[in-house]
């Protein structure tokens, strides 16, 4: 989430109006009550963190107006008091060539402020953000700001697009350079060429004497640069969606008109532009129903306050109260605002203006029965045994890495297509899907080598194969169309001088047996297995009532195989520089059909 | 100096340290006639009643490593490459290369390296030939070394009876030979000691011998449940003498479960790579029924005003929330118009960087409650009386952000040992989009369980929890304070 830096005393600069002088601690006290968490404090400024849908507190102006309104300084509406769009030469003309590149534009100008460094910086952070999020990495949306003093060729400006050579001076340049050069040569046109790849042609704003203004969503041109002291600024906004670029405007706008400026219309149209209305919206909101989810008992004028104090606005319906009699509050929602989209955000905007600290917990009693999960029951009876028998419970990841699973492992690492593998982990270490424990196991030996010996561990935990059909927990799950099966599976092992196969054997004998009937009757039958030295390694077996495909035994039962037991191959401990014997054994709990249990938990 | 209870072990031990002054523990235990644990037992006593003195020496020792166990007749490559050279003369690179395997790259890099052989190509082919006999060494940079290991079947030999520049040209090279320093404690008498009587009668003393019962003794093993996971069985326990049934499902969710019913819109950053693990496996099916996919691809549309691809909806993430789990089980179970409590507990991904406050995957739990009468203050109620359960008693409430609550309030716990308020979970009202078709709002609410296991265990690098140390383990004990 976005941080910003905020000085107390801008702030309460900012936030006091008239005779209401409002302190630092007020501030502070009231800053998280706003949805901002404050991440260090020390007295004289504070870092906050704010949510991303509210990019109107990236900058001081934005909080001090939620501030006052919930401190209750002034509340209500915040005009833009934008004029209207005058005639003459303030306009923008888009040309029908940028159509298939980057076709909407929208823009304001904002006239007569004071720009100072603080400000500045703080307006960069505004516009970075709304290029992260509404933007969607510029994408979506991008804007510039302009000093309209310097734009040399006055208004109107065009918005078209030109070809590759097309040659101006970009922002922090000296040179001209062309639009190839500026994609190949500069850090924006490396971050962001990608977005007008493709094309022949480039959007670009142009001046009324064919001066270059921007060629967004790369780079403004240094000709416009703005600076401390700007006192007049040209927004433009250009983009994929109207929709994004006039909220991306409205919340500019709103900063700049905040910080003093007097916002000035501008005449947009070709393609399919228009003059962004920047209107508020009417957004009803039925008093009944916030009392509802809240648990409130406001009144109409009550939760009109409320509104109020978030900087909306009850329409005034004239003598019948806020609510024109009907318990329904029409509000009026500024276009900076476009996270309130219906009713419940306006609910949630009650309880902010009404105060969360005022909002006390109450407890009503439940007339539910609890049950946990029937699966859980196999592993209580499982970690009972392996904790009686002396065992430490690991956990591990399951998205575990190629190297625990495959090379370490004594097993040749396979093409991506038969593992199940992350895209583009940012580690390494977290990559693949775990198919097995006990790999993980081995791996937490290797780091406990100067740790006291026995050393015994069991996990028990979800693995996954490709092509199943099965979710852990159960072996009778119906078939779905999951393209990776998840199955639970239990391991263990155990590292000391005399560790060996029988060992390993009789704890795995022990386990089954607190969580099969005596009829499973385990049986165990020489194979090879990458994780086990060769002759000391085991299939295990258990007799089923009812199991497709496993091997038909005496007595109408079938055998399944369920995992496997061994002594850890010496080369994989020597690899892991793991001095003692280890062995260990891995089965599956869903193959071993538990779910006879009864089950009142749906799995998913 | 008073009279002394010695055990007959500790008198075993005096008396062999009379004829051996200093012996390391194991010897000690031979000598002695005691198994090695009495012998430790033994010495700790003595050493705690200031009768013996213990000293640690360090021994360096060598090995062959995994690269060194699979050299044949354990020859260097490079000698194998000379003695072909010398003795049959100049040869051309591919028929080298055949004639040694994988091991040919290696050894003519040294080779070229040191001058021992020079590559001479002409009309496509390359020729090899060793230089004059005189120029190259008679022994190798690193073969006596390995010799001496190979005499010793492998190792472990000392370090120290080999020439330590010879020793570090074979370390330079990938695990050929490892080198590994064990301590050695060496016990003898103290001054003290000297006077002792430690005369015994073996077989008046054996089993009948005063002990020190105040001397320390080794841990016993236990077996011990993972910290965490009592955590988790704590808050299973709390959640149902709450009124909550268990759900559990999928880690492998379709885009669908874990962002579509949610409403968070197709192109919403969180869903990117960067944030999300997708799976390199073929797309999944919605699992959902026509009705639900309908309404969720209509509320994109008139949300987000852009268009609702299902294509995008069938790929396959490691979930990111339980709230796939729990949503499925409101909607799709068969009482789903009833009154419903419900809580999952299970792992969940981000793909992050690890950090000491980070983990790519945690454990969530997250309980919803579907029943008439739902509130803000109800959830808040239940929040409270959630973490009183566990212990946490000072609880207060933020406003904050969800993509998929409102309104959105997190909980902030007090923690007396970090002095400070800390963020536990998260909580609101699903939006209605969500939960339609369900007969009253639903409350949620949610979070990670390492969170409060931090608090518990006193535990200020989360990555602790999945690191298996052992020593950790073995020794975690719960604070008082959390």
């Amino acid at each position: 989430m976005p941080v910003v830096e905020l000085s107390y005393e801008r702030l309460a600069g900012l936030v006091s109006r008239g005779g209401t002088c409002v302190s630092r601690d007020e501030i502070s006290e009231k800053l998280p009550y706003l949805g901002l968490d404050i991440e260090s404090d020390d007295g004289d400024s504070v870092r906050i963190e704010y949510s991303p849908n509210r990019p109107d507190y990236a900058t001081d102006v934005g909080v001090s107006l939620a501030l006052q309104g919930l401190l209750g300084v002034r509340g209500g509406l915040v005009p833009l008091d934008a004029g209207p769009a005058p005639s003459g030469p303030y306009r923008i003309v888009a040309k029908r060539t940028v159509a298939g590149v980057r076709p909407v534009i929208t823009g304001i100008l904002a006239r007569g402020g004071a720009l100072d460094d603080h400000m500045l910086r703080q307006l960069v952070t505004l516009q970075e953000d709304l290029h992260v999020g509404l933007g969607r990495g510029r994408r979506k949306v991008a804007i510039g700001l302009h000093d309209a003093s310097k734009i040399s060729g006055g208004f109107p400006l065009t918005y078209t697009a030109v070809p590759a050579g097309h040659r101006f001076v970009p922002l922090n340049e000296t040179e001209e350079m062309t639009i190839s050069q500026i994609i190949k040569g500069t850090k924006a046109g490396r971050a962001y060429g990608h977005l007008v790849e493709g094309h022949e042609r480039f959007p670009v704003i142009l001046d009324g004497g064919g001066n270059t203004v921007s060629m967004p969503p790369i780079i403004n041109s240094a000709m416009t640069a703005v600076t401390a002291g700007t006192t007049d600024i040209f927004v433009d906004v250009t983009g994929v969606s109207r929709h994004a670029a006039e909220d991306a405007l409205a919340i500019v706008a709103i900063t700049l008109r905040a910080a003093g400026f007097s916002l000035e219309r501008i005449g947009i149209g070709g393609g399919r532009n228009r003059t962004p209305p920047l209107e508020n919206r009417t957004i009803p909101v039925s008093v009944g129903r916030a009392n509802e989810m809240l648990g409130l008992g406001l009144s109409v004028s009550d939760a009109a306050s409320c509104l109020e104090r978030c900087r909306l606005q009850p329409v005034p319906q004239d003598g019948r109260g806020q609510d024109g009699g009907d318990g329904v509050i029409p509000c009026l929602v500024p276009p900076y605002r476009p996270d309130i989209v219906s009713e419940v955000d306006l609910v949630e905007e009650i309880a902010l203006g009404y105060g969360t600290w005022r909002i006390l917990p109450e407890l009503s009693p439940s007339t539910t029965f609890g049950a946990k999960d029937a699966a859980s029951a196999p592993h209580d009876a499982i970690d009972m045994a392996m904790l009686g028998m002396g065992y430490v419970e690991a956990l591990n990841p399951g998205l575990s890495n190629a190297r625990i699973l495959y090379e370490m492992a004594g097993r040749r690492t396979p093409p991506r297509s038969r593992m199940i593998a992350a895209v583009d982990s940012k580690s390494r270490e977290h990559s693949v899907l775990r198919d097995s424990i006990l790999p993980g196991l081995v791996e937490n030996l290797s780091r406990n080598i100067h740790e006291e010996y026995p050393q015994k561990l069991y996990e028990t935990g979800t693995v996954f194969l490709r092509g199943g059909r099965r979710a852990a927990g159960s072996g009778r799950q119906p078939a779905d169309a999951s393209p990776v099966s998840e199955m639970m599976h239990v391991a263990a092992i155990t590292a000391h001088a005399d560790s060996g196969f029988s060992e390993a054997k009789s704890v795995l004998q022990t386990v089954l047996g607190a969580v099969t009937s005596d009829a499973a009757e385990m049986r165990t039958v020489p194979a090879s297995h990458h994780l086990f030295a060769d002759g000391r390694c085991a299939k295990v077996s258990i007799a089923t009532a009812n199991s497709a495909g496993g091997s038909r035994a005496r007595g109408g039962r079938r055998r399944r195989v369920v995992g496997y037991a061994g002594e850890i191959d010496p080369a994989i401990l020597s690899a892991y520089r793991i001095r003692v014997p280890a062995a260990g054994f891995e089965v599956s709990l869903s193959d071993l059909q538990l779910s006879d249990m009864p089950s009142t938990a749906a799995q998913y | 100096m008073p009279e002394m209870v010695l055990h007959i072990i500790e008198k075993k031990i005096i008396s062999s340290l009379r004829s051996e002054p200093r012996q390391s523990i194991d010897r000690l235990a031979g000598s002695a006639g005691l198994s090695l644990d009495q012998a430790r037992r033994g010495v700790e006593w003595l050493r705690h009643k200031g009768l013996a003195e213990v000293s640690e020496s360090e021994e360096a020792t060598i090995s062959l490593g995994r690269n060194g166990m699979r050299l044949p007749d354990t020859t260097l490559p490079e000698r194998r490459l000379l003695d072909i050279l010398l003795k049959g003369g100049p040869q051309e690179i591919s028929d080298l290369r055949d004639g040694m395997g994988p091991l040919f790259g290696a050894a003519m890099g040294i080779v070229k390296k040191s001058g021992w052989a020079a590559a001479v190509s002409a009309k496509g082919r390359t020729v090899i030939s060793a230089a004059p006999p005189g120029n190259i060494p008679s022994v190798l940079p690193g073969e006596a070394t390995l010799r001496a290991l190979a005499g010793a079947g492998g190792g472990p030999i000392s370090a120290e009876s080999v020439d330590s520049s010879d020793l570090k040209s074979l370390l330079r090279r990938p695990e050929l030979v490892t080198k590994t320093v064990t301590k050695t404690k060496h016990v003898s008498l103290s001054e003290a000691a000297r006077t002792v009587d430690a005369s015994y009668d073996e077989g008046r003393e054996a089993n009948a011998g005063a002990i020190d019962v105040g001397a320390g003794v080794p841990a016993a093993p236990r077996g011990r449940r993972h910290p965490l996971k009592e955590v988790i069985s704590e808050i299973r326990e709390v959640f149902v003498t709450m009124g909550f049934s268990e759900a559990s499902g999928r880690v492998v969710q379709p885009c669908f479960w874990n962002f579509d019913a949610l409403l968070t819109p197709q192109d919403h950053p969180s869903r990117e790579m960067q944030d999300t693990f997708y799976l390199d496996v073929e797309p999944g099916e919605l699992d959902s029924t026509p009705a639900h996919v309908r309404r969720i691809s209509k509320a994109h549309r008139d949300t987000w005003h852009q268009k609702w691809d299902a294509a995008e909806a069938e790929r396959m993430v490691l979930r990111t929330h339980t709230t796939c789990v729990t949503l499925r089980r409101l909607l799709q179970s068969p009482g789903v118009l009833g009154d419903a409590r419900v809580f999952s507990l299970g792992r969940v991904f981000r793909n992050e960087k690890t950090s000491y406050k980070h983990l790519a995957e945690f454990t969530q739990v997250e309980g919803v409650v579907h029943e008439a009468g739902s509130t803000i203050r109800g959830l808040m109620g239940i929040q409270e009386e959630f973490y009183r359960r566990l212990g946490l008693t000072k609880v207060k409430f933020w406003p904050t952000f969800f993509p998929y609550t409102e309104p959105s309030f997190q909980s902030m716990v007090y923690n007396e040992r970090l002095g400070k308020w800390v963020e536990l979970f998260g909580m609101g009202i699903f939006h209605p989009h969500v939960t339609r078709g369900l007969k009253h709002p639903v409350l949620a609410w949610g979070g990670g369980v390492e969170r409060i296991a931090m608090l518990k265990y006193g535990v200020d690098d989360v990555r602790e929890f999945y690191a298996n140390n052992l020593g950790w383990l073995r020794g975690a004990r719960r604070r008082d304070d959390a």
